[in-house]
């Protein structure tokens, strides 16, 4: 072994006893308080998606970031932990990011808003999928 | 100690050990073997007896996905007419003949493919030899967690199981590729293959993913928390540093292919419409609603995929590197920019997925950005191509038949490689693209590769399993054999697929520009070179076995090698070591001026006069 | 197995601060068990990138109009441009007269007039010109009804509160994120508990845990049983009038996220019984509480994901 003196498991609990209980109901009220704000904010919101989009996100980084330095103790693991979880983060980001020409930028439809798929289907055809449709039959 | 994380003291200065010393000293009893036979060979967490269980079964599957190759090529060589033998046991149709119905050609590549890389290459690299060597050549009495290894192999069953029974089912295996594309594996009346057989093979793929997934866990904790005193992470052998990567590489990726295959599976069970286009419909079948992106399904397998092609060459690039260092009797050239190279194979591995997807309509940005990425692979390939080359350079060289395998290995991998960089190229991809170009690409790699580390490992650590030298000279027959016709049966695939051969097809003569008798006579050349191919692995078979019953006995390194697993007994007992041993040097050591030997043990220390270690290129 | 030590003390691995400073550091010991869950948890973060990045693109690609107040998902709009919806909103004293009106558009499937019916406060009848819509509307009216006549209305992505499109009860889950919430808290408690030495506490809190986590189980079975079963959709949502997956990409993610999310719960809510039994028997105390922890760092990273997935599927 190195010369270092590292602490026992023991030692290292009753250093998180002493802050232990106080952060954890504290962090739970932030939590419950952060919840309720996303909920009355999405529900004020609900029609300004961008709006609603950057402040829910930033909302729920923040209580995911709460849960993972309290709860999970990052606040007390060494660097090492950060060696396994960013590269996993890294990874998820080029994922999404990559995934993103192929699939959420959709070519410009020349037709307008409405129209999503070329084949333009029989009457009979759009009557079996939408069954109440009023079209041809006597209203 | 053993549980000690970079317990080595400061470079240079030699660690302590002994007992009593450190608190996790009380941790190093020898535990004795269970003594009843179920939980000794069978249940068992002993992670030699795993190795040695991955290696069989990937073996025996070996022996089905070489079948199904020669099937193969057998439709492909004498089109439609019946196999001899098992045209008969297959499908007894004599109204037809006998031959093999059109569909069952599509199952064969398929399953071939499948069972080969998740039966089989992945299982004996990184379950057995993985299993084997880690804890042996880092010097742990076992893995971080026995119990999870033993599940790890248990969770191949189900696996092995399913992609059995799913030859069974109604309409049969699956038969949309390894790469198991949406629409054709999603729409149940698109072939009979996608009926039932796909949902059997989106499982047993899970299962086989799982297996992995919980391995690379256990083996990157091992090399983590478990090397012996001294171990420092650059002692650690290429080996052990091929096994780590890819363990890296499968814990950061599989679970993105889990994502994708439970996707496609739920798409199939549940009507979801994730990779269904929108009102997405063939033969008058109700449309559904769709909205998803086949294409989506293309990115996430490659996201795994590509990565996976690493995940088949890294564990054999690193065990290669440790054949070819022992008999050349000299250090591995460049010890740490070959570590370094893997790492940077493994982390560009994650950036270069999308050259799979050329050809699918992809954003041509996105075909560009890949192109390049891609083509940077080739640099950290080539530094290891040379390095080994400049190992073996003026080394006193000892042509066992371990050493000729690795370095058919070698060239073989410079062939695949170099095939490799005309692909990454878009414009010459979409001439190539879904020709036996690629197919004889990925089998110098695959074939080339990693199939000859594996006969490399086998024979060199075959003493150290079992106890007892495999003969040499049926090894070397062997490998001529091998070698001389794996070359016949796929280096005109190069040709052909220039030509234009389109692959997965299972007649080619129904294009003119096939017809001739030019592409059937390479065809049956290549068929009949690799019928003598599958016949020369019986060979091996016998030597294995033959050895393992009548070899001649092995002493603790027969190899007069470096590395920790050589100095315990052949077979090693129980516990690895009696002494968790104490490393002093990396793992190369070979011919140093002032030791009488021409190796030097781990756990020897270098003799003064020795000189320093050359602090990049050591 | 013993060879495998769990409760080894060693210096962080990469962290050159420790190895050579004396100074006892206040980060906490590593262990081969906390080594392998932050390993199986950075894979987990990648299997749920697999689902939720699929989500996100898939959203952010979804075109206008692939949502509507009126049709199904994904139907094709063209030339329903001018559509009107009759929303019937009650069916007033007479259900029979109602299904007659009704039954005398629906020709081809009997139990037409009764999906819109139960659909009720928000059934709707599509129609594709106003004309025919006011006729529906005047018709149904003079039956007793109260209905309202509403344009078509496009949408990229089913919008939160919107019953035209989106099914899901928003206050409901929101009631249940904070149930997990709270689990996560009686979560972090009982490993405080048994760090103190106090195994009374530890179990009661791990009790409450497993007791917290089946509530949020039992809740999302509840839900899904509504949306799949028990309520009637309007047509805009689903097609038959039941969110289930296969009626839209949007149902797909939700049930396929939402799902895997509950197998993770049911497997923490498995795992932490399997820990709350130990612990009754006395297996933790203050030098020996791994499992606890391990099982913590699992179980709080479930509710973590859960918080990211009531934001984006639920709330946007």
């Amino acid at each position: 072994m190195t010369d270092t003196r590292v602490l026992s498991p023991s030692e290292v609990a009753e250093e998180h006893q002493q802050e232990a209980h106080a952060p954890y109901l504290m962090v739970w009220l932030w939590l419950a308080g952060l919840t309720g704000i996303e909920y009355v904010y999405a529900a004020g919101l609900k029609d300004f998606f961008l709006i609603l989009l950057g402040g829910l996100l930033a909302l729920a980084a923040i209580k995911a970031a709460l849960v993972a330095w309290y709860f999970m103790h990052l606040k007390f693991e060494g660097k090492w932990v950060y060696l396994l979880i960013l590269p996993a983060l890294f990874l998820a980001v080029v994922l999404v990011l990559a995934l993103i020409p192929d699939l959420a930028m959709q070519p410009a439809d020349p037709e307008g808003d409405h129209v999503r798929v070329e084949p333009v289907r029989s009457d009979v055809e759009m009557a079996r999928r939408i069954p109440m449709l009023a079209t041809d039959r006597p209203a | 100690m053993s549980a000690e994380l970079a317990s080595s003291g400061t470079p240079g200065e030699a660690p302590t050990q002994g007992p009593g010393h450190g608190p996790s000293h009380d941790h190093d009893h020898i535990h004795p073997a269970p003594r009843f036979f179920l939980f000794r060979y069978v249940f068992s967490t002993d992670h030699k007896v795993i190795a040695i269980q991955f290696l069989f079964s990937g073996l025996i599957f070996s022996l089905l996905g070489g079948l199904l190759a020669l099937a193969v090529r057998w439709q492909l060589a004498w089109p439609w007419k019946p196999i001899p033998i098992l045209s008969r046991l297959l499908w007894a149709d004599p109204s037809a003949g006998y031959q093999m119905p059109p569909e069952f050609y599509n199952k064969l590549f398929t399953m071939h493919a499948s069972i080969m890389i998740f039966f089989v290459v992945i299982p004996v690299l990184t379950g057995a030899f993985g299993n084997f060597l880690i804890p042996l050549m880092i010097g742990a009495r076992d893995m971080a967690f026995p119990r999870l290894n033993m599940v790890s192999y248990w969770l191949m069953w189900p696996g092995f199981i399913l992609i059995l029974y799913s030859f069974f089912v109604e309409g049969g295996a699956a038969e949309a590729g390894w790469t198991s594309y949406p629409p054709l594996s999603e729409w149940k009346w698109s072939t009979p293959g996608s009926l039932n057989g796909q949902t059997y093979w989106l499982l047993a793929v899970m299962f086989s993913g799982l297996s992995s997934l919980t391995g690379s866990i256990n083996y990157i904790t091992t090399v983590l928390m478990l090397r012996a005193p001294g171990m420092k992470l650059f002692r650690m052998p290429m080996t052990v540093w091929g096994m780590f990567i890819t363990a890296l590489l499968q814990a950061f990726a599989l679970p993105v292919l889990t994502s994708a295959l439970v996707m496609q599976t739920l798409d199939r069970v549940a009507g979801t419409n994730f990779f269904e286009a929108t009102g997405a419909t063939v033969a008058n079948a109700p449309a559904i609603p769709g909205g998803g992106g086949p294409i989506l399904f293309q990115h996430l397998f490659w996201f795994y995929s590509h990565p996976a092609v690493y995940v088949m060459i890294l564990p054999a690039m690193g065990m290669v590197s440790d054949v070819l260092s022992t008999f050349s009797r000299k250090p591995l050239f460049g010890y740490k920019p070959m570590v370094i190279a893997i790492g940077g194979i493994a982390g560009l591995g994650f950036l270069v997925w999308g050259h799979h997807m050329f050809q699918s309509g992809m954003n041509p940005m996105m075909g560009a950005t890949f192109m390049l990425s891609t083509m940077m692979i080739a640099l950290p390939s080539a530094i290891k191509v040379f390095n080994w080359l400049g190992t073996m350079w003026g080394g006193r060289l000892q042509y066992t038949s371990a050493m000729l395998n690795a370095i058919g290995f070698v060239s073989m991998f410079v062939i695949g490689g170099l095939s490799g960089i005309f692909m990454a190229a878009t414009p010459v991809d979409i001439h190539i693209h879904d020709t036996y170009f690629i197919v004889a690409h990925l089998h110098y790699v695959l074939f080339g590769g990693s199939m000859f580390a594996i006969f490399a490992a086998v024979h060199f650590w075959f003493p150290k399993m079992f106890g007892r030298m495999m003969n040499e000279r049926l090894g070397k027959i062997h490998f001529f054999l091998t070698f001389l016709f794996m070359n016949t049966t796929f280096f005109p695939m190069h040709i052909i697929g220039m030509h234009g051969h389109p692959r997965r097809i299972a007649d080619p003569s129904i294009y003119e520009f096939l017809r001739g008798s030019g592409t059937l006579g390479m065809n049956q050349f290549m068929t009949v070179s690799a019928l003598v191919l599958g016949a020369a692995q019986i060979l091996f078979l016998l030597n294995f076995l033959y050895s393992l019953v009548l070899g001649r006995k092995a002493g603790d390194n027969p190899w007069r090698s470096n590395t920790l697993e050589w100095t315990t007994p052949s077979p090693p007992p129980h516990y690895n070591f009696a002494r968790i041993p104490t490393v002093y040097h990396p793992p190369y050591e070979y011919s140093v001026p002032g030791v009488e030997e021409d190796f030097l043990l781990q756990t020897q220390p270098r003799p003064a006069k020795a000189g320093p270690l050359d602090p990049i290129m050591a | 197995m013993a060879l495998a030590p769990t409760d080894a003390v060693g210096p962080k691995p990469g962290s050159a601060g420790v190895r050579h400073a004396p100074v006892p550091s206040h980060s906490a010991p590593v262990t081969p068990g906390k080594v392998a869950i932050w390993l199986f948890l950075a894979t987990e973060v990648m299997f749920f990138t697999g689902l939720i990045g699929s989500y996100i693109v898939l959203r952010a690609g979804s075109p206008r109009g692939a949502y509507s107040n009126l049709y199904p998902p994904n139907t094709p709009l063209r030339g329903l441009e001018n559509s009107r919806g009759v929303v019937l909103r009650s069916i007033g004293p007479d259900r029979s007269k109602i299904e007659e009106v009704l039954r005398s558009l629906g020709d081809r499937k009997p139990d037409e007039a009764e999906q819109v019916i139960a659909a009720v406060p928000h059934g709707v009848v599509p129609a594709r010109s106003a004309e025919r819509a006011e006729a529906l509307a005047s018709a149904l009216r003079s039956a007793g009804a109260v209905v309202e006549v509403e344009p078509l209305k496009t949408f990229e992505w089913p919008k939160p509160y919107d019953d035209a499109v989106n099914p899901l009860a928003i206050n409901l889950t929101a009631a249940n994120t904070f149930v997990l919430i709270c689990s996560s808290v009686t979560m972090v408690l009982a490993l405080s508990a048994i760090q103190r030495g106090n195994r009374a506490k530890c179990t009661l809190f791990l009790l409450a845990t497993v007791v917290i986590g089946s509530i949020f189980l039992s809740v999302q079975v509840f839900e899904y049983r509504q949306l799949m079963f028990e309520h009637h959709y309007p047509s805009g949502i689903s097609a038959n009038g039941h969110f289930v997956p296969s009626c839209s990409l949007f149902a797909s993610c939700f049930f396929t996220m939402t799902g895997l999310h509950g197998l993770h719960v049911t497997a923490g809510v498995l795992a932490l019984s399997v820990v709350l039994i130990a612990s009754i028997f006395g297996a933790f105390s203050a030098s020996n509480y791994a499992a606890i922890e391990l099982t913590g760092l699992y179980w709080h990273f479930v509710d973590l994901v859960w918080i990211i997935l009531f934001t984006i599927v639920y709330l946007l």
